[in-house]
């Protein structure tokens, strides 16, 4: 075990000796600059912006091509966290729990120790995650190969349940959000048979909806049509008391960050949604876990930092070891993965068992640079913080007038299509009226991820099993996680069932 | 308790509208099973009964849980309130009839133009400029940085033809 800890140890410190050369220290910080910038914008993530940036891989050396786009790939999760919390506009899905927790806070004059704790912890995890990934990214990604279709479906259930069961102030609701999420993601062609479903005959529904669509409908677009209904003359937004964060806010937020990144790193590496499922766990988890239960938006309350710090470590966390299973087995988890993917194959180069022993220094050099990119984005963001909160200065009119042009700029920006502006209006006045009856929205963007790819691991799953259901009680990593959806939906109500 | 009995038969009635959509689109899925047994039916047949049983459960609530927002709850329900929606909704429409022919900088003008006059400020002609000059540098970076086509002015294209 110390052989393979030094051997590591070894390899990273030639990584960094490479990573730290002038010309790579300048790439990592453009990569993490334009990440932090994309990351702001909703509709353009940092998949797509990799994309965009893959001719680079013609004229420049491999270590800094992939050192610019870890640092986009790293800074876009740091980005996205800044608008959430601020405008409560997901640039990214996983960063909708920050949106949730992080913009209730802002409206009552917390917006700075919201964005530091979301900075911080996407440091703490990112750090946490990086090392973890130095030491055990082979071994880890060999034990999560022996999850199958069963496994992960059940994880998919796991994070049905929980979502639907914990968000929120009622199961009823909840799921009821959640069987909607799952028919909206029903919309378009399936792929396993290649037979459309719910498509009206309409040609731009045959690749289903975008989830940017749905997302900044659901929440900026729902947020503006409820606000000019109901806000209230003296309303609490554009409030800015505080930059800081307290004492308080620390002791609260450190074990949240730990907890994020643990919950975290372990999704990452297994391609069971990317980075959604953790954040909403790591919120279910602090949800659980608050003694300021009040505070947590979806009990009516002002916000709790725990609450937007651990689903961001848990983001920052999951990300980083995405790139374990990218590295060690050649399998992307993620769309971003995936370009990255193909950024190597421009190389030449396959990720794969063989790429330690192949290109080794490379490998060691991009781990470094991750290292470096996170004290960047740290050092980049934290000043940014005082700026940032005066955005809530801005007079409502306005604020929500600029909202809005983001929000529609997201949804046109990705075909230059009238109908996906009529989509994100109509999911506006869906989450108009979820806003004004109570229901959740959080379980909607989770069912309509999820739900194509839980019906996917399904399908393959009784497949192999001939059709034979008991392959979800019979295999050990199953039942327990059966058992785990078992506790989540009986516990709570035995104990709401005690008198206090 | 009446008030929020109404709205849960409202709610309980959107509900199973939405489930009989899925439930009535059923028969266009294919129902061929494969391997696993499995059709791409299966899955909206979920949907269905969740939605169905989800529906009828909130449309039968006799209690007063089903209460609405407490911001909702506390507002005044004036005319005024309305109509502010309505041309927020009527500025999103217009945006999305007209940015295919002005372009997306003076559409996203006139949309915050709108919005700002549906939240109550008026300055319309300098709501305008500040929305232009928001959309102008977002419109720069998506064209001449990223490369995506966002044309400045269609309808230009559209009469030279």
């Amino acid at each position: 075990m110390m052989d393979v800890v030094s051997a590591a140890m070894s390899s990273l410190a030639g990584g960094f000796a490479s990573a730290l050369t002038p010309i790579n220290l300048i790439w990592a910080l453009a990569g993490c600059f334009i990440g932090t910038a994309i990351g702001v914008l909703p509709g353009i993530g940092p998949a797509l912006t990799v994309a965009m940036l893959l001719p680079l891989t013609a004229k420049v050396e491999p270590a800094s091509a992939l050192i610019l786009f870890a640092g986009i790939y790293y800074g876009a999760m740091f980005g996205g966290s800044t608008t959430s919390i601020l405008m409560n506009t997901p640039g990214e899905s996983a960063t909708m729990v920050t949106a949730m927790e992080g913009n209730t806070m802002a409206k009552y004059g917390r917006a700075g120790p919201a964005l530091a704790t979301a900075a911080i912890g996407s440091f703490v995890a990112g750090t946490i995650a990086t090392i973890l990934l130095s030491l055990v990214a082979p071994a880890a990604a060999q034990a999560a190969l022996s999850f199958g279709p069963a496994e992960y479906f059940m994880i998919m259930l796991l994070a049905f349940t929980t979502v639907s069961s914990v968000l929120g102030s009622s199961a009823l609701r909840g799921l009821c959000a959640l069987f909607l999420g799952l028919g909206i993601g029903l919309v378009g062609i399936e792929t396993t048979s290649g037979t459309t479903r719910y498509t009206l005959g309409i040609p731009e529904l045959y690749d289903g909806l975008d989830i940017v669509i749905v997302a900044v409908g659901l929440f900026a677009v729902g947020e503006a049509l409820y606000n000019v209904l109901y806000l209230q003359p003296a309303a609490t937004i554009n409030k800015m008391s505080q930059v800081k964060m307290s004492a308080s806010d620390w002791k609260r937020s450190v074990p949240a960050w730990l907890r994020g990144s643990f919950i975290g790193f372990p999704f990452g590496l297994i391609p069971a949604g990317g980075a959604e499922i953790p954040t909403f766990l790591s919120y279910a988890t602090e949800k659980k876990l608050s003694k300021h239960q009040e505070e947590f938006s979806s009990n009516g309350g002002k916000g709790a930092i725990e609450g937007v710090a651990g689903p961001e470590a848990a983001n920052n966390a999951a990300v980083t070891a995405a790139l374990a299973p990218l590295l060690t087995l050649g399998i992307p988890v993620s769309s971003t993965t995936a370009i990255l993917l193909a950024a190597f194959q421009n190389y030449n180069l396959q990720p794969g068992p063989t790429l330690m022993q192949t290109s080794g220094p490379l490998v060691w050099t991009l781990i470094a640079s991750l290292y470096i990119g996170n004290v960047m984005l740290l050092v980049l963001n934290l000043p940014l913080v005082g700026i940032w909160v005066r955005i809530l200065r801005i007079p409502t009119p306005l604020l929500y007038g600029g909202i809005l042009i983001f929000s529609t700029l997201g949804a046109y920006s990705i075909r230059q299509s009238w109908f996906d502006l009529l989509t994100l209006l109509l999911i506006g006045l869906l989450g108009l009226a979820m806003r004004r009856f109570g229901f959740p929205t959080a379980p909607v963007i989770v069912g309509m991820i999820l739900g194509p790819m839980a019906e996917k691991q399904l399908r393959n799953a009784l497949s192999i099993a001939q059709g034979d259901w008991t392959v979800f009680v019979t295999r050990p990593i199953c039942l327990v996680i059966l058992v785990v959806i078992l506790s989540v939906l009986i516990l709570p109500k035995i104990f709401s069932k005690k008198p206090s | 308790v009446s008030q929020s009995r109404t709205a849960a038969r409202f709610v309980g009635a959107a509900v199973l509208l939405t489930a009989l959509f899925f439930g009535v689109g059923l028969q266009y899925v294919d129902a061929q099973g494969g391997y696993a047994g499995l059709s791409p039916r299966f899955l909206a047949t979920v949907v269905t009964i969740g939605l169905t049983v989800c529906g009828l459960l909130i449309f039968l609530r006799k209690d007063s849980v089903f209460s609405e927002s407490e911001d909702a709850a506390t507002a005044i329900h004036t005319n005024a309130r309305f109509k502010r929606l309505a041309i927020l909704v009527g500025g999103l429409v217009a945006h999305l009839l007209a940015i295919g022919l002005i372009g997306f900088v003076i559409a996203s003008g006139f949309l915050m133009a709108i919005v700002a006059y549906a939240y109550g400020n008026e300055k319309f002609l300098r709501n305008l400029s500040i929305g232009i000059a928001i959309a102008l540098p977002i419109w720069a970076l998506f064209t001449q940085v990223l490369g995506l086509n966002l044309p400045i002015f269609p309808l230009l294209n559209v009469l030279k033809i």
